[in-house]
C-alpha cells in the first residue's frame, strides 16, 4: 500500500474506532516523514543523518470529556491500544461542552514543495556555502550549519467526515557562526532559509550574504556610553521575535483564555499603528504552508491585524466557543507583515539617534508588555548614518507602546521561505549602555 | 521496560568504526488546567533504534521509528552508508578516537507511567483549593508534566548501558493585578527526578508551598522597578545555577570552542575570582544523587564529574569522544541524545557553581545599596559569554537589610567579567531539574549553585 493510502487507512479506522466507543467525535492525524540531514561543525562536515519517522495522534470527545493521546506507531495493534488509552485519558477529564470536532470540510489533497531529495546536490550546496564563506567572509567562522530535507506526508481524518492529504517537501539550511579577529570575537548570529529548489547558491538566499558581512562588521564593537530613549530600526529578524511576542502577550489563545491579554474587548478598535497589518498567509508564497489547523478547519489568508485595526484574535475553535469569539480563520503561522514605501536607507537617513536591533536576547515579556534585553549584532545611529557596531547595550520598552509608536516600515521586505519582514523603525525604545 | 532486541547484534557491526546502536522509548503527559478549564490533557509515546557509525572522521546516523529486528538491521547499515557517503567526499582520515573503558551498567530505575487520572484528578484538587482559597486571583494555571527517556546502548568498544531518567512535575502559575502597573505573575515549581507517585502523595501535602507560593505573588503585587544599571547583588542559588548553565557551561561545550566560542582563548587562565569553583557533575554531588544522574553517556563513556573552573582557573572543557582527543582531554560522558531519532551532542548533565562558605545573612548584611535576586524565568547567553537572564522576583537590600520586591526585571553582563567580581559564595547549594536545554534538540538538565555576591548590570524600568 501506498504511504498515502496507509496513513488515510490508519486514520480513518482509529477515528471509527473511537466513534464505535459511544464518543460525540473524534479525529486523528496521521504523518510519515522522511529526514536527509547534513551537520557541519567548526566548518567541516560531521554527520549525515537519515530519519524515518511517523506518528499518529487522536483527539477524542466522549460524555462532552476531552483527550489526547500521540504515539510514533501506525500498525494495528499499536493504535488500537492508543484507542483505548486515549478513551481512558477522556474519562478522566472534566466535562466541557464547548470542545467540538470540525465539521465536514470534504475531502481534499495538498501537495506542495519538493518532496524528493537530491542528496548529491543538496551536499554540492551545503560545500559551496562553505566555501563562499571562507572566500566572501574570512573573518567568519560557522559554529554549525544543518541542511536538512524533509518530506512529510500526513493525513487527517474526522468523525464529521472531513479528510485531508498533505504531501510536502523542502529542503532548510540553518547556521549559527560569528566573526573572529585573533582573540577578539562577536555574539553569534544564527541565519536560515526554507527552499523549494537547489537552483540558487545559498549565499546569494534571502539576506545570507548581507548578514555575514554585518556580523563581520561587529568587530570592534563597544558598550554603549550612556542612555537615551530614541528609535530603534528592527531588522527582519529581531522584529519577527517581537512579533512573535505580540501574539504570544495579546492574541494567541492562551492569552485570551488566561484574559491576560489588554485585547480581550478591541476587536474592531485600532491596537497598533496604522500601518501595520499582520496577516497569516496560507495561500501565499510560503513553501509548505499549513493547509489545516489542528482542529481541523482549512486554513485561509487571514488579517489578525489591519491598518493597525485588530480584526480577529488568534484563537481556535475551542478557545473561541470557550470565550465568546469567532475563530480565526487560519492558524498563526505563514505569517507576513506589510511592507511601507520608504527604502530602509532612507529611514535610517532621518534618525538623529537611534539603533539598529539585529538579534533580540530578552528575558520573557512581561504579563503587561514590558520587555527587556540584550540588543545583539546591533549598530549605533547617529545624524542619519550608522556610526559604529555595539556590545552590552540594553534595549527595554514596552510591546504596545513600541508598536503604537512606528516611525517608518521599509519597502524592503525579507522572505525566508516561512514569513516576510520588513525593517520596522519605533520609537519609545530606551538604550543604556554600561 | 522496553524489550531488547539489539544485545544480539553486534554482529552487525562493521568492521574499524566505532559503533552506538540504541533502542529508546519517550514517555509524556501533560495536564494544563487553565482558569479551571482542562486545556491540555494529553499522553504520548515514542520509541524506535537507532545507530551511529563514525570512520575516518565523519559519522553516519540512522534511525527508524519501527522498533522491530529488521529495523535494527536497516540502521545499522543506512548509518553505515551515511559515513561512507561523506567519506567518500570529504576525506579527513581522521583516525578512531580512543575509548578508555568497556563494560556492562544498569541503573535499574523502575518506572512506569500512571493512568491519567491520576494525573488529572490531582491537578483538578490542586486547582479547586486555589480556586476556592485566592478568589483574588486575576488567573491561575495548574500544569502537571512528566517525561522520561529508556534507553538501552550497545557499543562497538565502550559500555553498554540500560538507563532511565524520568522526572515530574507541578507547575504552578499565578497572576495578580496591581493597582497601576498592569498584571504580574509569577511561577512555583515542584517536583524532581523520579516517577509522578515518588514526588506526590496527595495534593493537600502541596498545600502549605501553595499558601507560601501565593503570599509571595501578593508581596510582588507590591513591587517596584528596579534601578538600571551596575548594582550590588546577590544572586539566589537559582540564578547562580543559570549562569552556571547558559553562561559558563555552553561557552565551554567542546563543540562550541571549535566554533569560536569565547573559552578557546582561556584554558590554564584566570576567568573568575579565585572563590568560584564549578563543575558540570555526572551523577553524585556532595554525597547525594544529583537532581538528574546520568551514569553512561550514549557513545558508551562511563560518566564522571568534569570539572571546568577550579578557583578561579579554566581547567576543562565538556567533551564528546572526539572533541576529547581534539583537545587532548579525557571524555567523561558528556554525549547525550534526547530521542530515538537524536544523535549524541555535547551536553550538560548537573552543571552548578560550588557552594562556598558564606552564611546568606552575612552576605545580605554586606550589601549597603543593592538587590537580592531570587527567581529567573528564562535565560539566554552568547558563545561571548555575554548573558541575558530574566529576574522575575527579588527584593532590594538597603543598609544591608531586605526592602521592597522588585518587578520583572533583566540581569546582563559577560560571564568572564562578572564572575571575578564574585566576593562572596554562600553555603547551601540550590538545584533546578524541570528546564529542558536547548541545543538543537532538547534535553533534561540540572543546574545549581550557592547564593553569591557579584556586581552585575540590572534592566529596570
Amino acid at each position: 500500500m501506498e504511504i498515502r493510502e496507509k496513513l488515510l487507512s490508519v486514520a480513518k479506522k482509529a477515528t471509527d474506532m473511537l466513534v464505535s466507543h459511544g464518543s460525540e467525535g473524534a479525529c486523528a492525524r496521521a504523518s510519515y516523514t522522511e529526514t536527509e540531514e547534513f551537520n557541519v561543525d567548526g566548518g567541516e562536515f560531521s554527520l549525515l543523518r537519515t530519519v524515518i519517522s511517523q506518528s499518529i495522534e487522536l483527539d477524542v470527545i466522549k460524555g462532552k470529556r476531552y483527550a489526547t493521546v500521540s504515539l510514533n506507531k501506525i500498525d494495528d495493534d499499536s493504535v488500537e491500544a492508543a484507542v483505548r488509552e486515549c478513551l481512558l485519558s477522556a474519562e478522566a477529564a472534566d466535562e466541557d461542552g464547548h470542545r467540538r470536532i470540525a465539521p465536514d470540510m470534504g475531502s481534499r489533497i495538498f501537495e506542495n514543495g519538493c518532496t524528493e531529495c537530491d542528496k548529491d546536490l543538496f551536499f554540492d550546496r551545503i560545500n559551496e556555502l562553505c566555501a563562499d564563506i571562507k572566500e566572501r567572509h574570512p573573518l567568519i567562522i560557522v559554529e554549525q550549519m544543518i541542511g536538512r530535507h524533509r518530506k512529510r506526508l500526513s493525513a487527517y481524518v474526522n468523525s464529521s467526515g472531513s479528510q485531508f492529504v498533505c504531501d510536502r517537501g523542502s529542503y532548510e539550511l540553518d547556521l549559527m557562526y560569528s566573526a573572529h579577529k585573533g582573540e577578539e570575537a562577536t555574539s553569534f548570529f544564527s541565519d536560515g532559509f526554507i527552499t523549494d529548489t537547489l537552483d540558487t547558491r545559498f549565499i546569494e538566499m534571502c539576506e545570507v550574504d548581507k548578514n555575514l558581512s554585518d556580523v563581520e562588521n561587529q568587530l570592534g564593537a563597544t558598550p554603549f556610553d550612556g542612555k537615551f530613549t530614541g528609535v530603534a530600526v528592527l531588522t527582519p529578524p529581531a522584529l519577527g521575535g517581537f512579533i512573535y511576542d505580540l501574539y504570544s502577550r495579546f492574541l494567541s489563545g492562551s492569552s485570551v483564555m488566561s484574559k491576560s491579554t489588554p485585547w480581550l474587548n478591541s476587536t474592531g478598535e485600532r491596537v497598533v499603528d496604522e500601518r501595520i497589518t499582520l496577516s497569516a498567509l496560507p495561500d501565499g508564497r510560503a513553501i509548505t504552508p499549513s493547509p489545516y489547523s489542528m482542529d481541523g478547519y482549512l486554513n485561509e489568508n487571514c488579517a489578525f491585524i489591519e491598518n493597525g485595526i485588530l480584526k480577529t484574535l488568534a484563537v481556535s475553535d475551542y478557545v473561541a466557543r470557550k470565550c465568546g469569539y469567532e475563530r480565526a480563520k487560519s492558524s498563526f503561522s505563514s505569517i507576513s507583515l506589510s511592507n511601507g514605501d520608504t527604502p530602509l536607507a532612507d529611514i535610517i537617513s532621518k534618525i538623529d539617534k537611534g539603533i539598529v536591533v539585529g538579534r533580540f536576547s530578552g528575558g520573557e515579556t512581561s504579563a503587561n508588555g514590558d520587555f527587556a534585553g540584550v540588543a545583539k549584532n546591533s549598530f549605533l545611529i547617529e545624524n542619519g548614518k550608522i556610526t559604529a557596531p555595539l556590545t552590552e547595550t540594553m534595549i527595554s520598552g514596552n510591546l504596545s507602546q513600541i508598536f503604537n509608536s512606528v516611525i517608518n516600515i521599509s519597502s524592503e521586505t525579507v522572505f525566508d521561505g516561512s514569513t516576510s519582514m520588513p525593517y520596522m523603525a519605533v520609537g519609545n525604545v530606551t538604550v543604556s549602555g554600561k | 521496560m522496553i524489550r531488547d532486541i539489539i544485545s544480539d547484534k553486534t554482529s552487525l557491526f562493521g568492521q574499524g568504526a566505532h559503533t552506538e546502536l540504541r533502542a529508546q522509548e519517550n514517555t509524556a503527559v501533560s495536564v494544563v488546567i487553565n482558569n479551571g478549564n482542562t486545556v491540555t490533557n494529553q499522553r504520548e509515546v515514542i520509541s524506535g533504534v537507532s545507530a551511529r557509525v563514525l570512520k575516518n572522521g565523519v559519522c553516519g546516523f540512522a534511525s527508524d521509528a519501527e522498533y522491530s529486528e529488521s529495523a535494527v538491521a536497516r540502521v545499522l547499515r543506512a548509518a553505515d552508508e551515511n559515513a561512507s557517503f561523506l567519506d567518500r567526499r570529504i576525506s579527513k582520515k581522521k583516525p578512531l578516537p580512543s575509548v578508555s573503558e568497556r563494560g556492562e551498567f544498569s541503573d535499574r530505575v523502575d518506572f512506569s507511567l500512571a493512568e491519567q487520572k491520576r494525573y488529572v484528578d490531582f491537578s483538578r484538587e490542586l486547582d479547586s483549593y486555589i480556586s476556592d482559597k485566592y478568589p483574588q486571583l486575576a488567573s491561575r494555571r495548574v500544569v502537571v508534566k512528566c517525561d522520561s527517556m529508556e534507553k538501552l546502548l550497545i557499543t562497538s568498544d565502550a559500555y553498554n548501558a540500560h538507563t532511565t531518567l524520568p522526572r515530574s512535575y507541578v507547575y504552578l502559575l499565578f497572576e495578580v493585578q496591581t493597582k497601576d502597573k498592569g498584571p504580574v505573575n509569577l511561577m512555583k515549581v515542584l517536583g524532581g527526578f523520579g516517577g509522578f507517585d515518588d514526588n506526590f502523595t496527595t495534593p493537600d501535602s502541596l498545600y502549605e508551598e501553595i499558601d507560601a507560593f501565593y503570599e509571595r505573588v501578593m508581596q510582588k503585587r507590591e513591587g517596584v522597578y528596579a534601578e538600571a544599571g551596575l548594582k550590588t547583588c546577590i544572586l539566589g542559588g537559582a540564578l547562580t545555577g543559570m549562569l552556571a548553565h547558559e553562561a559558563v557551561g555552553h561557552t565551554v561545550e567542546a563543540d562550541l570552542v571549535l566554533g569560536g566560542s569565547v573559552a578557546a582563548h582561556n584554558l590554564g587562565r584566570r576567568v573568575a575570582s579565585e572563590l568560584v569553583n564549578l563543575a558540570d557533575f555526572a551523577h553524585t554531588a556532595y554525597g547525594e544523587r544529583t537532581p538528574l544522574p546520568v551514569y553512561v553517556d550514549d557513545e558508551g563513556v562511563l560518566c564522571q564529574d568534569t570539572k571546568i573552573i577550579e578557583n578561579g582557573i579554566l581547567t576543562g572543557y565538556m567533551n564528546n569522544l572526539e572533541s576529547a582527543e581534539h583537545f587532548n582531554m579525557r571524555a567523561t560522558g558528556n554525549a547525550r541524545a534526547f530521542s530515538y531519532s537524536d544523535e549524541p551532542l555535547i551536553r550538560m548533565r548537573n552543571t552548578a557553581v560550588l557552594a562556598g562558605d558564606s552564611k546568606l545573612e552575612e552576605m545580605i548584611e554586606s550589601v549597603k545599596d543593592g538587590y537580592y535576586l531570587t527567581d529567573t524565568n528564562n535565560g539566554q547567553a552568547d558563545t561571548s559569554g555575554e548573558f541575558m537572564f530574566g529576574v522575575c522576583m527579588g527584593y532590594e537590600i538597603k543598609n544591608g537589610r531586605l526592602g521592597r520586591p522588585i518587578l520583572d526585571t533583566t540581569i546582563s553582563g559577560v560571564a568572564f567579567d562578572m564572575l571575578k567580581t564574585v566576593d562572596m559564595v554562600g553555603d547551601k547549594m540550590e538545584w533546578l531539574s524541570s528546564g529542558m536545554c536547548g541545543k538543537k534538540q532538547p534535553m533534561p538538565v540540572g543546574l545549581g549553585g550557592p547564593a553569591i555576591r557579584c556586581k552585575v548590570t540590572m534592566g529596570g524600568k
